[in-house]
């Protein structure tokens, strides 16, 4: 018989026909034979550590409970994983736990709450400081974060793993080349004062150097953190609701009821502060991309960068001189410009947690995944995964690396939560405030007109987003009307709730106060 | 024989009627998973089960399938619309309570224009009918959002608080008693009236002890604040502690701690 090419091609593919078949159904066979558990997890954390932190997690576990194996499933974030795991719940082959978020759709019919659950002490924390506490309060934000307490539905879902934060990181060699001392800036005049220094010092040496590396996504929360440290007297006179707090939409509606404006002292003085942080930026860098700004540190043409903790562990292995890192400093009291709007000290505000896995409502393995669920988010789960992917942990008692606890929010403070750049819970805001920036940022950005660009497009998208929250506020209760009646119905005799367990009272008030905004301009 | 004869003819008879309890059962269960079309085949094959109760508890079960099964249409809420009209206007029993509960929804939340009047003459109605049951004890919350903010526009926002305040003689749940003062309380710092307004309600709302995590929390801070403002320090110290008790690691703590300082001092 001859060999033709395609003889050996039909061969070939017959032959990994037959090596796939073998290979399915060894592993069939051993999910028959065996009573070993399979769970599956999906994540989207791609950045270098954090699989192989989820790996040695696993391996620990599977130590510890022979009968589970865990399998990790990593999937491109971006526009990819959203699709993906949609795809995988409706056709019922979603993983037992997944990475998931609060603002996603059909959290209610995809996942299983966990309320109950963490109400009670996580066994894996046995023998640490942490033994007999609620599971929920053995995190550094007691859950709170949106992704862990799903406010619109009332009940828990998520277990994060990290939080982020961002900081200034400086070369140590050029800051001691160009000011003869390492230390960083302990307030605002000694920053500006220092980036002054630098620009001397590029102009006598005709260097390219910028003092900040920065890009159009990483000033993004610094740039509501320096308006928003101006803005606590502010924030206290409109505390409407005497909560000490205001909520994005608390802000929203006061907002579309004139009860404050982007002309208030507060808010000029934050943008004229907000000014003064882009002049020392690199030129341009509303156009650059992250990277970029990192490429502009990494070969010495800027002193400093703004950098997110994510970066830590990248920027360590990319840059061959030695680090340091600092916290933005805001004006304070002291200040001869900014210190009679300054009430500080300012509270980088709330940890906002990451990484947060949901339990499948569908899964067949509830109490295996569940457990899993514990152990990766217990001190040892917490320490290993810190350790290995250099992330900031959130479980109480679990330290971060050296470098990365420069990283670490410092919540002491005020913080009044909302952001006036971004009043309503919706990122449109945000958006319209990102799209004009370039009014204040450009060389001859003014403050006024910057003012008065928010100022003419805020009302008409924060109307918007309320429109959206009555819409999606009535498919909330609907679909919780149906499955309270059906609880309160199935409910053994006897043991009938004196009420149905509708959507909470707080969400259906939203609903109506948003209504009630939106029907008197 | 007799005894065997009246065995089986006990079985004969009650075999069906746990038949139909138990797939009954699992069209709630499949509805408080969001399976509304597994609940909906459930009850559909009792709609005329021998048994009365059963075949009004299976056509009850229809109209909420109906009101959750994707995509919801018009028609589809105006067949349960229908459907609930026809048992709460036939009898009083557990069924014509919860239809009448969802007509209340049906015209609050489900219409492309709610109409709020019609939401309230249900609710009323129902409260009418046995105010005790746990349909009328659930629609008490949602009857006081009618009043604070749809029913009566043209009324001072006082007045509208003053007949929601009414429907407290109607709760005999903790739970609805809850949920009447809290709206009342926040439609006080809605409506801008006078802050003092809302600390009776937030006390009373507290003391009930029906309040979720996050509302408790807030009302716990809301509590110490007016209390503050109103002179009363021991109350205010006393909720300040309250509440960095139970939430130690809220955003607030630290200027609460300050303000549970002041009261202290002062």
């Amino acid at each position: 018989m001859r060999l033709t090419g395609n003889k050996i091609g039909f061969a070939l593919l017959g032959l990994a026909y037959l090596a796939s078949a073998f290979l399915i159904a060894r592993r069939s066979a051993e999910e028959v034979t065996s009573d070993r558990v399979t769970i599956r997890l999906s994540q989207w954390q791609l950045e270098g550590g954090v699989r192989d932190a989820v790996d040695a997690i696993i391996r620990r576990y599977e130590e510890l409970n022979p009968r589970v194996h865990v399998v990790q499933i990593a999937v491109p974030g971006g526009s990819t994983y959203l699709p993906w795991i949609q795809a995988q719940m409706v056709g019922g082959t979603g993983p037992d736990l997944v990475e998931y978020s609060w603002p996603w759709p059909d959290t209610a019919r995809n996942f299983s709450p966990i309320s109950a659950e963490v109400m009670l002490p996580n066994p894996y924390n046995r023998g640490t400081p942490l033994e007999g506490v609620p599971w929920r309060d053995t995190f550094i934000d007691g859950m709170s974060s949106p992704d862990n307490y799903v406010q619109t539905l009332s009940q828990y879902y998520g277990v994060s793993m990290t939080t982020g934060m961002q900081r200034i990181v400086y070369n140590r060699a050029l800051l001691q080349t160009i000011t003869g001392r390492e230390t960083p800036p302990r307030t605002y005049r000694e920053f500006l004062a220092l980036c002054a220094r630098i620009r001397e010092y590029a102009t006598a040496n005709r260097l390219n150097l910028a003092p900040l590396a920065c890009s159009r996504t990483t000033h993004i929360n610094l740039t509501g953190e320096i308006v928003n440290d101006m803005a606590t007297q502010l924030a206290a006179r409109i505390d409407f609701r005497h909560r000490l707090k205001l909520e994005p939409d608390d802000l929203g509606r006061s907002y579309l009821r004139g009860e404050w404006s982007y002309d208030a002292p507060e808010l000029v003085a934050g943008f004229q502060a907000l000014k003064e942080f882009g002049e020392v930026c690199t030129p341009g860098f509303l156009q650059r991309e992250r990277d970029t700004a990192l490429t502009d540190f990494v070969s010495g043409r800027a002193v400093m960068v703004v950098a997110p903790s994510w970066e830590a562990t990248s920027l360590q292995q990319l840059c061959p001189f030695e680090l340091g890192a600092f916290r933005y400093p805001t004006a304070r009291e002291n200040d001869p410009v900014y210190g009679r709007f300054a009430k500080g000290p300012f509270s980088e505000g709330q940890v906002l947690t990451g990484m947060p896995f949901y339990l499948n409502r569908s899964t067949p393995h509830r109490a295996e995944a569940l457990d899993f669920l514990r152990f990766m988010s217990s001190q040892e789960g917490s320490t290993i995964f810190t350790n290995v992917s250099n992330w900031l942990p959130i479980v109480v008692g679990v330290k971060p690396s050296d470098f990365s606890a420069q990283f670490q929010l410092q919540a002491e403070g005020y913080s009044w939560y909302g952001n006036f750049l971004g009043p309503s819970s919706h990122l449109e805001p945000q958006n319209l405030v990102l799209s004009v920036l370039y009014t204040l940022w450009s060389p001859d950005g003014r403050v006024a007109v910057f003012s008065s660009a928010l100022t003419s497009g805020m009302a008409a998208i924060v109307r918007d987003g309320f429109r959206r929250d009555v819409i999606s506020g009535l498919n909330n209760i609907r679909r919780e009307d149906a499955a309270a009646a059906a609880r309160a119905e199935w409910a053994p005799t006897g043991r009938r709730p004196e009420t149905l367990p509708l959507m909470t009272l707080a969400n259906e008030i939203n609903l109506y106060q948003a209504r009630a905004v939106l029907a008197h301009p | 024989m007799r005894t065997v004869i009246a065995l089986l003819v006990g079985l004969v008879l009650v075999a069906p009627a746990r038949a139909a309890a138990d797939e009954l059962a699992a069209g709630w269960q499949a509805l408080t998973n969001f399976h509304a079309r597994q609940a909906l085949e459930a009850f559909d094959r009792h709609l005329s089960d021998a048994n009365p109760a059963a075949a009004r508890e299976a056509r009850f079960g229809r109209g909420v399938a109906l009101l959750d099964r994707q995509p919801v249409s018009p028609a589809q809420v105006e067949e349960a619309r229908v459907l609930f009209t026809a048992l709460a206007d036939s009898g009083a029993d557990d069924p014509a309570q919860g239809a009448r509960f969802f007509l209340g929804r049906i015209a609050q939340h489900h219409l492309a224009i709610p109409d709020a009047a019609e939401a309230a003459r249900q609710f009323r109605r129902l409260l009418a009918t046995d105010e005790n049951s746990v349909w009328a004890q659930s629609a008490l919350g949602r009857l006081a959002l009618l009043e604070i903010y749809e029913l009566n526009p043209a009324w001072t926002p006082a007045a509208r608080l003053g007949e929601a305040e009414k429907l407290l003689a109607h709760a005999h749940t903790s739970a609805a008693q809850s949920d009447v003062h809290y709206a009342i309380a926040d439609a006080v710092f809605f409506y801008r009236l006078s802050p003092a307004g809302a600390l009776s309600h937030l006390l009373a709302a507290e003391r009930l002890g029906r309040l979720d995590w996050t509302a408790r929390a807030e009302v716990l801070v809301q509590i110490a604040e007016l209390s503050r403002l109103s002179g009363n320090r021991p109350q205010a110290a006393q909720f300040y502690r309250t509440f960095l008790k139970e939430n130690p690691r809220d955003l607030r703590a630290y200027i609460v701690k300050e303000r549970l300082a002041e009261v202290e001092k002062g």
